[in-house]
């Protein structure tokens, strides 16, 4: 079982991002607002910038052969990231970083939820809405007028169904890292290679926003979305460190000099593929609750090659399915502070039939830590 | 008695979603409404009320349990300012209605 602590729940100011997860998977993007951050997150030991901007489109539509305005909220933005290869060990002890570099274009646009567009009902019932306040606003409107037009905007307002929202949200990146692979099977000094990692990865999916789902109180965000991303194993191979030890001797003064070089690098069989990823995420927070929110996730990996040579069982799909439990600033899904996290690695067993229940499970404690924050 | 106010400002925090209708004095003034990426702001360097007051109305929808705050500025407001918080409901809808007198 391993525990991490440290992860980072999100990405930008508040949260652009609720829960991208370790390695930038995941399936969420729920902005409702633009700015920057840079954050520090501590499982992957990456710093990030991430900016978004927010935007609305206009657009004019007739209904009943009135002008009215159809608004589409849409966002587009980027991510660039440094995290270190290496361990934490490794990094102070050894004080050697082994870096990778990630960067992320990302955009959503909603395509259901227009309330003005779509829902005729909500349309009739701001029309009431709207006559009432303006009758309250008259100047010669008794005050008992005022109230009962009030109470009755209260019942009219309770009365819009709860609209849901449909977004489509897209993701491309970069990323390059650097590192040394270590083969005790080779002579001496080719034990240690330097390898370079460059792979391009996307995404797209959709993200659903519902404020009441099927009409109880629960406020619910899902997502889904399809890629694809070559892959490296460096995560799980065994990182080591060896020291080189070389002694001059001072022939006239016979005294010695050791001089010791530290190298690091990670043993194992070295494995690259491309993956198709699947992630899915259901987020959720019952109305009665303050400042607690559930998530329940899963991330499908699917390959069917290996360094570019056929799997032997053919495609693969080990999936890893995860729960948390999230603490809400302001009661606001968007605006997670920290939670954890229990993750299965591999759930169904498709690569290993040995491992057991403990050795696949990873406990996350997801924290924030906002270095700088920047509002528009 | 109307009364002109100046530097008329509403400010509604980011927790709203989108304002589906916004009267001043009954006059809608929904299509004013500008999101800057982290607040809805309308603006207006002169209002005239209809009589001693400035009648707002605003519509608006966000997650259920999160409040907003509603902040109203303007020279000749009595105070010169208002602030105020609403929670939206479980449709994910709320309103605030507020008579603010002029000075």
């Amino acid at each position: 079982m391993m525990v991490c602590i440290g992860q980072c729940v999100c990405h930008s100011s508040f949260a652009q991002n609720i829960m991208e997860g370790s390695k930038g998977a995941g399936s969420l993007d729920y902005s409702q607002y633009g700015g920057g951050i840079i954050s520090f997150n501590g499982t992957d030991k990456k710093v990030e910038l991430a900016y978004i901007n927010y935007k609305f489109k206009r657009s004019p539509f007739k209904n009943d052969s009135l002008l009215k305005y159809s608004e589409v909220p849409y966002w587009y933005g980027f991510t660039v990231s440094g995290r270190a290869v290496n361990g934490y060990s490794t990094i102070f002890s050894k004080g050697k970083i082994y870096p990778s570099t990630d960067i992320t274009l990302k955009a959503g646009y909603r395509i259901f939820g227009d309330s003005h567009a779509y829902l005729n009902d909500f349309v009739a019932i701001r029309e009431k809405i709207k006559m009432l306040a303006i009758e309250s606003a008259e100047p010669h409107t008794l005050p008992q007028r005022k109230q009962l037009n009030d109470a009755e905007i209260d019942r009219l307002t309770k009365s819009i169904k709860a609209p849901s929202e449909l977004w489509l949200i897209g993701r491309a990146g970069y990323n390059v890292s650097k590192f040394y692979l270590f083969d005790g099977t080779r002579r001496f000094d080719d034990q240690f290679q330097s390898t370079r990692f460059d792979a391009l990865f996307g995404s797209i999916g959709l993200n659903y926003w519902n404020p009441k789902l099927f009409n109880k109180k629960l406020i619910f965000l899902a997502g889904l979305t399809i890629g694809l991303r070559k892959q490296n194993n460096v995560d799980d191979l065994d990182e080591i460190s060896a020291d080189d030890v070389s002694v001059t001797t001072n022939q006239q003064t016979n005294t010695t000099r050791s001089i010791k070089y530290t190298q690091v690098g990670f043993d194992g069989p070295y494995e690259t593929f491309t993956t198709i990823p699947i992630n899915f995420d259901l987020y959720f927070k019952p109305h009665d609750l303050t400042n607690v929110a559930f998530s329940f996730y899963g991330r499908i990996n699917s390959f069917n090659k290996i360094n570019g040579v056929p799997y032997v069982d053919g495609r693969q799909y080990p999936t890893n399915l995860g729960i948390g439990v999230f603490l809400l600033n302001e009661n606001w899904l968007a605006n997670p502070a920290g939670g954890v996290t229990f993750e299965l690695k591999d759930a169904f067993k498709t690569l290993s039939s040995t491992a057991t229940f403990k050795d696949r499970l990873v406990i996350n404690f997801v924290t924030r830590i906002n270095i700088l924050k920047y509002r528009e | 008695m109307s009364k002109i106010i100046h530097d008329l400002s509403i400010e509604v925090s980011i927790h709203a979603r989108n304002l589906h209708l916004v009267l001043l004095e009954g006059r809608d003034v929904t299509n004013s409404k500008i999101f800057t990426g982290s607040k809805w702001i309308l603006k207006f360097d002169e209002f005239t009320t209809q009589d001693d007051d400035l009648d707002v109305f605003i519509l608006m929808n966000g997650d259920p349990g999160v409040a907003v705050s509603i902040v109203i500025t303007g020279s000749g407001l009595s105070p010169k300012e208002t602030s105020e918080q609403k929670v939206f409901g479980p449709n994910s809808f709320t309103f605030y209605s507020k008579e603010i007198l002029t000075t």
